[in-house]
C-alpha cells in the first residue's frame, strides 16, 4: 500500500498518510488539550516548586522574596534529620522490594502448577492490590491494635512469645509493621508480572536440562532465574519507585513517628511544608526528590527498552 | 491467552519427597498464600458485622459472631457523612475519568498514528509523570491553586487529578491504539472516508474495550487517591471517601465496626473493577516490558 507523503508542518507536526485538508490541523488539535493540561498541571507546578526552593519563602501560599539563595539546600544537606529520613526511606523501599518479590515469586511459582481451583486462587491473590490504600491502612491499623488486635493474638500462639508489642508506637517495630503492610499491598502486582515472565520461558529449556540430568534446584537457578532477569529488574524498579513515593501508609499509620522512626523523605517534605510552614526547605528537598525520581524513571525506561529490543 | 504452563517452574520447591507428601505440602502452601491475601479482607468484613459491644474482646473472635448485625450498613449513613463522601467521590472520579480518557485518547491516537517532533520526550514525560511521588506535584500545585482560588472545591480537585490521570490514560490507550492495525484505517481512507470519519467508524469501535478499561481505571485511581484530596479540600462537606475514611482513625476511641463497614462499602467498586481489569493492567503498567 503506497503512501503519499505530505509534510504539513503544523506546530512541528508531520503526518504520513493520505493527503486531505484535515491533515493540516487535525493532529495539532488532537495534541493541544494534552499539551495544555500537562503544561499547566505538571510542568509549571514543577518549575514553580524548583523556583521556590531557591527563595527564602517561609509560609506556603504567602508571597516570597525574589532573592536567589542556596540557603535552603545548605540547611537540608547539613541537617542530620535529612540523612536519617534518607535511611528510613531506603529501608522502607528495600524491605518492600525484598519481601514483595520473595512472596510474589513463591506465589507465582505455585500458580504455574496446575491444581484444581487455580483460577479462584489467582483471583484471591489479586485482592490486596485492589483495595484502596486508605482502607488497607485502616484494616492493618485495626489488626495491629496492641490490646485487641488479631496480630498480637496470632503471635501469642508462637512458643515463648509473651509480650504484646505495641506495633505502631514502638520505634523498633513501627517501620517493619508498615513495610509488612506495603508488602501485602504490592505483592499481587509482583506476582502477576513474575507469572507472566515465568510463562514466557520456553518449555524446551526445561526439557533440555532434564535430559542433561539437572535437578529441580539446578533448573531453577540455571533456567528460571536467568529467564526472569528482565522482569525482575522491572518489578524491582517499580516497587522502589512506588515505595519511595508512598505517603498514605506512613501518614495514616504513624505520621512519621514514633521519634522519626518512619519519617521517610516524602512524609518529611509534607510536614516541613504543612506543619512547620517552612516552604523553602520543603521545596528544596522536593527538588532533590524530583532528581531521584527522574533518575529512577530513566533507569526504568532504559530497562524496558532493552527488554523490548532483546 | 496461553494454555496451562508447565509445572516445572515450581519444582524447586518440592524436593523429591514422596508424591503424596509433595501434594500435601503444595496444598498447605496454597492455603497459606490464600490466607495471606484474603484474611485482612475477611477481618474487615467480620469486624463490620460484629456488635459494637463485642469489638473489644480478648482473645478476638476469629469467626463471625453468632449475633452478627448487618444494621451497621444502614445506620452508617445516618451516623456519618459517608453518603456525602461517596457522592463527592463519585462526582470527582467521574469528571476526572471522562476528561482524562478524552484528552488521553486524542493524545494516544496522535502518538500512535502521527509522526511529530518531540515524540520521544513526550513519551518520557508520560512515564515520568506517572512515576513521580505525588507530593512533588501536590505541593507546588497547592501554592498555585491557592493563588487562583481553586482550593477547597471539588472542581479544583478534579482538575488536580488530571495531572495524575491524563498521563495514565494516554499510556494505556496508546498500547491499545498500537494494537489496532493501521491497514484497516488506510482501507477506509482509500475508500474516500475522511480522517475523522475513519476515526469514528473504524478506530473508535475497535478501541472501545480499551476506552472502557481506561475510564474505569482512572475512576478507581481517583476513588482511591488520598494525598491530593486531603491537601486540597479542607471542609468535611467536600471530603472524598478516602479523606472521610481516614478521619475516623484519629478519633479518641475508633468505632471499628463503623470504620470497617464504611471500608467494605468503599472497597467493593474498586475490587470489582480491578478483578475485571487485572490482566490488562499488568500489561499496561509495565509499558509492554513483559511479553505475556
Amino acid at each position: 500500500m503506497a503512501l503519499t507523503q505530505t509534510s504539513a508542518r503544523v506546530a512541528g507536526v508531520r503526518t504520513v498518510h493520505y493527503a486531505d485538508s484535515q491533515d493540516r490541523w487535525l493532529p495539532a488539535v488532537m495534541v493541544l488539550p494534552f499539551l495544555l493540561a500537562i503544561t499547566a498541571l505538571v510542568i509549571i507546578p514543577l518549575l514553580w516548586g524548583i523556583r521556590i526552593s531557591f527563595t527564602n519563602s517561609r509560609i506556603i501560599g504567602r508571597a516570597f522574596t525574589e532573592a536567589f539563595t542556596l540557603a535552603n539546600y545548605q540547611s537540608i544537606l547539613t541537617d542530620p534529620d535529612t540523612w536519617h529520613s534518607l535511611y528510613v526511606t531506603a529501608v522502607f523501599s528495600l524491605g518492600t522490594v525484598i519481601g514483595s518479590i520473595a512472596l510474589g515469586l513463591v506465589t507465582a511459582l505455585v500458580l504455574t502448577r496446575a491444581f484444581p481451583g487455580r483460577g479462584i486462587v489467582r483471583t484471591l491473590i489479586i485482592l490486596p492490590w485492589a483495595v484502596p490504600h486508605v482502607v488497607a491502612a485502616l484494616i492493618w491499623q485495626w489488626m495491629y491494635n496492641p490490646n485487641y488486635g488479631v496480630v498480637n493474638y496470632a503471635i501469642g500462639w508462637i512458643p515463648f512469645v509473651t509480650s504484646q508489642p505495641n506495633w505502631l508506637s514502638d520505634p523498633n517495630l513501627a517501620l517493619p509493621a508498615i513495610i509488612i503492610l506495603n508488602i501485602w499491598k504490592t505483592y499481587p502486582f509482583a506476582t502477576l508480572v513474575l507469572l507472566a515472565g515465568l510463562q514466557s520461558i520456553p518449555d524446551e529449556l526445561y526439557e533440555a536440562s532434564e535430559i542433561d540430568g539437572a535437578g529441580p534446584v539446578r533448573r531453577f537457578l540455571d533456567i528460571t532465574l536467568p529467564g526472569l532477569k528482565h522482569v525482575l529488574a522491572i518489578v524491582v524498579l517499580l516497587l522502589t519507585i512506588w515505595s519511595f513515593g508512598n505517603f498514605v501508609f506512613i501518614f495514616l499509620m504513624t505520621q512519621g513517628g514514633p521519634a522519626g522512626a518512619t519519617n521517610t523523605l516524602v512524609v518529611k517534605v509534607y510536614f516541613e511544608a504543612f506543619r512547620f510552614f517552612r516552604a523553602g526547605p520543603a521545596f528544596a528537598m522536593g527538588s532533590l526528590l524530583l532528581l531521584v525520581a527522574v533518575l529512577l524513571t530513566l533507569a526504568y525506561a532504559f530497562i524496558v527498552r532493552r527488554g523490548n529490543d532483546a | 491467552m496461553r494454555n496451562a504452563p508447565s509445572a516445572r517452574h515450581g519444582e524447586a520447591f518440592l524436593p523429591n519427597l514422596s508424591r503424596i507428601a509433595g501434594r500435601l505440602a503444595l496444598a498447605a502452601l496454597i492455603l497459606i498464600l490464600c490466607a495471606i491475601a484474603v484474611f485482612p479482607f475477611y477481618w474487615m468484613f467480620v469486624t463490620s458485622i460484629r456488635p459494637s459491644g463485642q469489638l473489644f474482646a480478648y482473645p478476638p473472635e476469629i469467626l463471625p459472631s453468632a449475633n452478627s448485625v448487618f444494621s451497621t450498613y444502614v445506620t452508617i449513613f445516618q451516623d456519618t457523612a459517608l453518603g456525602t463522601w461517596l457522592w463527592n467521590s463519585i462526582r470527582v472520579a467521574l469528571g476526572t475519568a471522562i476528561l482524562a480518557s478524552f484528552i488521553g485518547a486524542m493524545m494516544a491516537y496522535s502518538l500512535s498514528r502521527f509522526r511529530f517532533q518531540g515524540r520521544g520526550f513526550t513519551e518520557y514525560l508520560l512515564l515520568a509523570t506517572q512515576m513521580f511521588p505525588g507530593i512533588l506535584l501536590a505541593m507546588p500545585m497547592y501554592v498555585l491553586f491557592s493563588k487562583i482560588g481553586l482550593l477547597n472545591s471539588l472542581p479544583g480537585l478534579t482538575v488536580a487529578y488530571l495531572a495524575l490521570l491524563v498521563p495514565v490514560a494516554t499510556s494505556l490507550l496508546k498500547t491499545f491504539f498500537d494494537g489496532i492495525p493501521v491497514a484497516l484505517e488506510e482501507a477506509s481512507l482509500i475508500d474516500g472516508a475522511s480522517r475523522i470519519g475513519t476515526f469514528f467508524r473504524i478506530t473508535l469501535p475497535l478501541s472501545l474495550p480499551g476506552l472502557a478499561s481506561t475510564f474505569l481505571f482512572c475512576f478507581i485511581i481517583a476513588w482511591d487517591e488520598y494525598l491530593f484530596a486531603q491537601m486540597f479540600v479542607r471542609q468535611p462537606g467536600n471530603w472524598t471517601v478516602s479523606v472521610g475514611l481516614a478521619s475516623f482513625s484519629g478519633e479518641y476511641v475508633t468505632p471499628w465496626d463503623q470504620v470497617m463497614t464504611a471500608a467494605t462499602i468503599v472497597t467493593l467498586p474498586a475490587a470489582i473493577v480491578f478483578l475485571f481489569l487485572q490482566r490488562y493492567l499488568v500489561h499496561g503498567l509495565t509499558a509492554g516490558g513483559v511479553k505475556g
